[in-house]
Order: C-alpha cells, then sequence, then structure tokens
C-alpha cells in the first residue's frame, strides 16, 4: 500500500520529468545531429537532465506531496502517515525506491527515444553497448536521488527543492572546474566519455555513485527516525 | 492505578527557547473516557504528538501500554492498537475516501470489517469523492472511521467533532460511549466543546500555559467546586482574606461572588461570619471552572 | 425508563442518575425486582460515560436500593419499597415547612432557593477533600 501512495506522489512528476527531458531531444532530432561532437553535446544535456530529475522524483521523502505543487510546509497528513503502524524507514526507504524505480523508467524510455533518434548513436555501439549505457546511467543518477533523499529528509518546506538543485548544480561545476580524472566523473560517464563510445563498463564511476548512494542513503535513514514533525 | 494505558510524567517540550509544556502527568486508565482541556495555544496538541511520538519529550516519559512511544519496533507494534485523528484532519490530498480507506486496512491485522460497513453508512461518506473536495466535518467523520476501525484499545483525538453539526456530535459521542461500553476502549480526548467532555469524559485535565491546572474526575470535581453568592449589607471597607478554595473572586459593590474548589463549607462559615451577610451556593459547569481558571485573573 | 440527565447543570451525573433510579422506583416506574437495564445500554442511550453509570449502580447498591447479581445484572431490591414509606413520612415533614416558609411571607422562589442552598451544604460535606487540593 505504500507504494501505491509513492505511485500517487510520483505519477505527475514522472510524466513532468519525461518531458522535460524528452523536450531537448526532439529540439536536437528537428535541428540534426551531424557529427560525433554533435552527439556528445545532446548526451551531456540529457544526462544533466537526468541528473535533476533526482529532484521532483525524490519528492518530499515521507513527508506528503501533492502530486504537482511542491509540499507547502508540512502537509497536515504526514502527521497522519507518522502515526500509521509502519517504521520510518520503511517510509523511507519505500518512497525511495519508487523514485528510483521512476527514474530507471524515465532513463529507459528516453535512452531508447535517443538511441532511435538519433543514428550517429548506434552508429559505432551495439544493444549491448546500449545496456551498458542505462546501467551506468542508473547507477551514476543513482547517487544524486540519494542526495535529494537526504535533502527531503533534512529540510521543510521548498527548502530541500532548493538544496537538492543546489547541490547537484555544485557538483556539475566542481568537476568541471576541477576535473576529476575521467574514470570517475559521472557526468561525463554518462555522457561524452560513455560506454556507447567506450564500449566498456566505467566500473570506478559504478562502484562511487553507488557507495556514495548508499552512505548518503544510509544517513537519510538514520536522521529520519529522530526528526521531529 | 493499575496498569494504566497512558503514563505521562513531568513532561516538558520547548520550542525556540519557548516553553510549550512545563511539566504535565497524565495518568489515563483503561475503559477511561479522558477529557484534555485549555486554551489554544496551551499545549493540547503538544502533548498530542508527544503521545503520538512525533515529538521527542525534552524530559520526562510517556508510556502507552507500558512501553516508550518512540520510533522502535515496539512502538510500531504498539501503534497498531492506538487509532489517532489529528487536528487538522489532513489527509491525502490525491486519494478518494475509498482509496484511503483500502490504503489503511492493511496496516491493522485486526481491522473490524463491521465497524467499517458500520460507520460507512453512518457517516455516509462518499466512496469516490477526492479528499480535497470534503468538507471539515465529512474529514474529521473519515479520520474517526480508519481510528477506529481498526478495533483500536486506545484512541487519541484531538478535537474529533471539529467541524461538525449538533446531531453529527451526538452520533460520534454515543459511539464513543459505545466503544467504551462494549469494547472497552480507552478514549483520550481534546475537545473545545466543555458541554461534550462534560456528557461523556470520567476524566479531565485542564492545562494553561503547558502546566496541568485542574485535574481529577469530573463527578468530583463538580461536587468539590461551588460558587458563593454572597450579598453583604455594605461594602466592605477591607479587603477580606479569604480562606484556601477561592480560586476566583469578584466583588461588585455589595456582592461578593466567590468560585471556590475546594473548601466550600468553610468559606461559607468565613462569608456568614461577615457583617449582615446573606449566602446562596450553586453549583457550577465546567465551562465556570475552565473559565476562572485559564482566564487571566 | 425515561431518564433525562443535564451534563451542564454543575451536579455531577452519577447524583442524577441516583436520583433518577430512586425517583423511577417511587414512581413505579421500576418496581421490586425488576431488572434495571444494563449499564451499556444507559450509556449509549443516554451518550454518557459507562463508568459514571457503573458508579452510580454501585452507590444504589450499597444505599440498599439495588442489588447487583454478577453475570444477571442490577435489580430493584424488594426492600426498595422502604423508600415509599419513608417518602410518605418525608412528604409530610416538607409539606410542614413550605406551609410554616411560605406564612413567613416567602415567594415560592425563595422558598426554593434556601431548600437548594441547604441540599448545596450537604453535597459539599459528603465529599472527601483531597490531600492536595
Amino acid at each position: 500500500m505504500l507504494w501505491m501512495k509513492a505511485w500517487f506522489e510520483i505519477r505527475w512528476r514522472l510524466l513532468f520529468s519525461l518531458a522535460l527531458v524528452l523536450s531537448p531531444l526532439a529540439g536536437f532530432y528537428l535541428k540534426g545531429v551531424p557529427s560525433p561532437e554533435a552527439a556528445a553535446k545532446v548526451l551531456a544535456v540529457v544526462a544533466l537532465l537526468w541528473v535533476f530529475t533526482a529532484v521532483p522524483l525524490a519528492g518530499a521523502g515521507i513527508r506528503t506531496q501533492s502530486p504537482l505543487q511542491g509540499t507547502k510546509g508540512l502537509h497536515g497528513s504526514t502527521q497522519f502517515t507518522l502515526s500509521l503502524p509502519v517504521s520510518r524507514f520503511r517510509l523511507l526507504s519505500v518512497r525511495a525506491g519508487m523514485g528510483l524505480v521512476a527514474m530507471f523508467a524515465l532513463i529507459l524510455f528516453s535512452a531508447a527515444a535517443a538511441w532511435l533518434c538519433f543514428p550517429i548513436l548506434r552508429a559505432n555501439s551495439t544493444l549491448s553497448g546500449f545496456a551498458a549505457w542505462i546501467l551506468t546511467v542508473a547507477c551514476c543518477a543513482a547517487a544524486f536521488h540519494a542526495i535529494s533523499i537526504l535533502a527531503s529528509t533534512v529540510l521543510d518546506e521548498y527548502w530541500h527543492v532548493w538544496a537538492s538543485m543546489l547541490s547537484i548544480g555544485l557538483l556539475k561545476w566542481l568537476t568541471v572546474r576541477f576535473p576529476p580524472p575521467p574514470s570517475l566523473d559521472v557526468f561525463r560517464v554518462m555522457a561524452e566519455a560513455s560506454p556507447l563510445r567506450t564500449h566498456s563498463l566505467p566500473w570506478p564511476a559504478i562502484l562511487v555513485s553507488l557507495s556514495f548512494a548508499a552512505l548518503v542513503f544510509a544517513m537519510a535513514a538514520k536522521l529520519v527516525e529522530t526528526r521531529e514533525y | 492505578m493499575a496498569n494504566p494505558v497512558i503514563e505521562a510524567l513531568g513532561l516538558r517540550k520547548s520550542f525556540h527557547g519557548r516553553p510549550a509544556l512545563d511539566g504535565l502527568d497524565l495518568h489515563v486508565s483503561a475503559g477511561s473516557i479522558f477529557g484534555f482541556l485549555g486554551r489554544n495555544g496551551a499545549g493540547k496538541t503538544t502533548t498530542i504528538k508527544l503521545l503520538m511520538g512525533l515529538l521527542k519529550s525534552d524530559s520526562g516519559s510517556v508510556r502507552i501500554f507500558g512501553q516508550p512511544i518512540d520510533t522502535s519496533r515496539k512502538a510500531i507494534e504498539i501503534r497498531r492498537r492506538i487509532g489517532f485523528v489529528t487536528e487538522d484532519k489532513e489527509l491525502y490530498p490525491y486519494m478518494t475516501v475509498e482509496q484511503l480507506v483500502r490504503f489503511t486496512r492493511p496496516f491493522f491485522p485486526t481491522w473490524r470489517d463491521d465497524l467499517e460497513r458500520r460507520y460507512r453508512q453512518m457517516f455516509d461518506l462518499p466512496p469516490h469523492r477526492k479528499i480535497p473536495d470534503l468538507s471539515k466535518g465529512m474529514r474529521s467523520k473519515l479520520m474517526l472511521l480508519l481510528a477506529i476501525s481498526h478495533g483500536a484499545e486506545l484512541l487519541i483525538l484531538d478535537e474529533p467533532t471539529d467541524g461538525l453539526d449538533p446531531v453529527a456530535i451526538e452520533e460520534i459521542l454515543r459511539e464513543l460511549v459505545a466503544l467504551a461500553a462494549q469494547e472497552g476502549a480507552t478514549i483520550f480526548f481534546s475537545s473545545h466543546q466543555l458541554a461534550e467532555v462534560e456528557q461523556i469524559a470520567d476524566r479531565v485535565t485542564i492545562i494553561d500555559r503547558g502546566r496541568p491546572i485542574v485535574d481529577g474526575l469530573l463527578d468530583d470535581l463538580k461536587a468539590r467546586y461551588q460558587r458563593l453568592h454572597i450579598v453583604l449589607q455594605e461594602e466592605l471597607r477591607d479587603p477580606v482574606q479569604w480562606l484556601d478554595g477561592a480560586v476566583h473572586i469578584r466583588q461588585e459593590g455589595r456582592t461578593v461572588s466567590i468560585l471556590a474548589s475546594r473548601n466550600a463549607t468553610a468559606l461559607m462559615e468565613q462569608a456568614l461570619s461577615l457583617p449582615g451577610s446573606r449566602v446562596e451556593l450553586c453549583p457550577v459547569t465546567l465551562k465556570e471552572i475552565f473559565l476562572a481558571h485559564v482566564r487571566g485573573n | 425508563m425515561l431518564l433525562r440527565l443535564n451534563p451542564s447543570s454543575g451536579i455531577p451525573l452519577y447524583l442524577q442518575l441516583i436520583e433518577q433510579v430512586k425517583h423511577a422506583i417511587e414512581m413505579g416506574a421500576l418496581r421490586p425486582g425488576e431488572q434495571l437495564p444494563a449499564i451499556r445500554k444507559i450509556a449509549e442511550d443516554l451518550v454518557m460515560n459507562p463508568n459514571t453509570v457503573a458508579r452510580a449502580y454501585r452507590e444504589l447498591e450499597q444505599a440498599g436500593i439495588v442489588e447487583i447479581k454478577h453475570g444477571t445484572g442490577a435489580f430493584v431490591s424488594q426492600s426498595a419499597t422502604g423508600p415509599t414509606k419513608i417518602l410518605r413520612r418525608a412528604q409530610a415533614v416538607a409539606q410542614t415547612a413550605i406551609e410554616r416558609l411560605a406564612s413567613l411571607g416567602l415567594t415560592e422562589e425563595e422558598i426554593r432557593r434556601l431548600v437548594e442552598n441547604e441540599l448545596a451544604l450537604l453535597r459539599v460535606a459528603k465529599v472527601k477533600e483531597p490531600a492536595h487540593g
């Protein structure tokens, strides 16, 4: 039943996120993607958008959230949720889980759209390359999703939205300003340096992302136990 | 008290340095209907949130069914036995009545289909209406339905009849009384409707500014509290040092009105000792007790 | 049994209930040996606290007006006809007193207030003063 609730909270956000990601793709499609460099640009834009959809998809954590508007303060029904005989950990896990599933579906769908619409992406790659790409993106995006979950646990009202977006933006800026070793640059790994071109799974980036995601989620899970509502 | 259902000792809670609760004790025994009264901002909702485990007290302890209510596994088991109605009656804005009931049911293995059917019929809630489209009264009823239908042993209700008309209120009060009588449920409720508290509560606590100021069996309070109407022959020149128990004293010319919380007989004798006085004793309503204690004297 | 209680009158509900039961017996609405409604039923019908009803029943039992048989319920005791004899005597006392008060020039309202006052004193004297106040 918690999954049903999470679905209610996420479905329009998923649609919105899908529109957000597909729009520039449509733009690129109309403009045309003539060269590998242009393709790399497309991927970079899409990767950044994927990462930012972590914010609407993670939602407000265990707090109730209206499907379209953000949370106006603490929605009273959060008290109802917290009065139920279910652990806060489970509440958070299900919501985070649904966010991840939605994110994965979004990535799969939009990546498939890109794959079909831009022959240049198919040129140097195979279906297994495509699968590797999806997997990479999903793992890296999970890290940003975790950040959003943590923000929603610690902050109230709209603050968690700004905090998440700011954090993600800051991380992107940092990777541009102080470029990390290429194998660890998750942004590049999802885009220019993706398995579509490198034909191999970027294990360092994947492992770092997943560990980071697990760690951040564990922090959120610990914090949610003691927070007051 | 043998095995109190709710036992709170020395509860203290401050928000940003401002004390909301300043030393509250609560003892609610099984089968009792406990009325919790206070002005807005006196600390009622803070207390109820502490009982629900939404807040943690700065000091003091809360035990429900003998267990502390926190986020532990045991506390989750206890929540299965408690039904809550929150103050603002907010429920999920994206669900219909039917969906919300379906959502809530699986959390409670002791769900009573017979009770659910009974209240669905009684409260006449349109099953496919979205919750934000329900009136406040209907949301109160829906929340009550959810709280009662899982066979809760303890009901913690924050203003359960908020937004309801007198007929609906009487219905709800009768159901609460029936639950106490038939199922042996314990009911802890806060309300601004003193009349309804007077009607069904056996014990009351009045809090003001985070502190309990009146506490006891309602029947005993009503017997102890008396109003003395005193008419004097001439206006008092020197103020009288009234005996202990005079809670609220009002003097207008040659009449003095005293609300006594106890010692009414002694106070009456004291009043009669004043020259040329005539004294009358009148019973006191819960409203008078409440106003005398919480209105700044 | 038709009962009417006033929760806002200031008089404890259990006392009101005791009075009403006694009155019902005097009026013949309840006969000796007849069973009183279950505590549950009265609580639900009157929408009042079942513990309060139980207290009234206990005090009625202590006063010998009612007998509680475990498992079956509460029954008007056989000796409850006693109150009716006492009541006739009491009626004579009240009649004399009121005639005398009326002859002093007191109005009905004044007499009523006098009597309620004395009753209030009696009620207050009955309640044990609590240790902590």
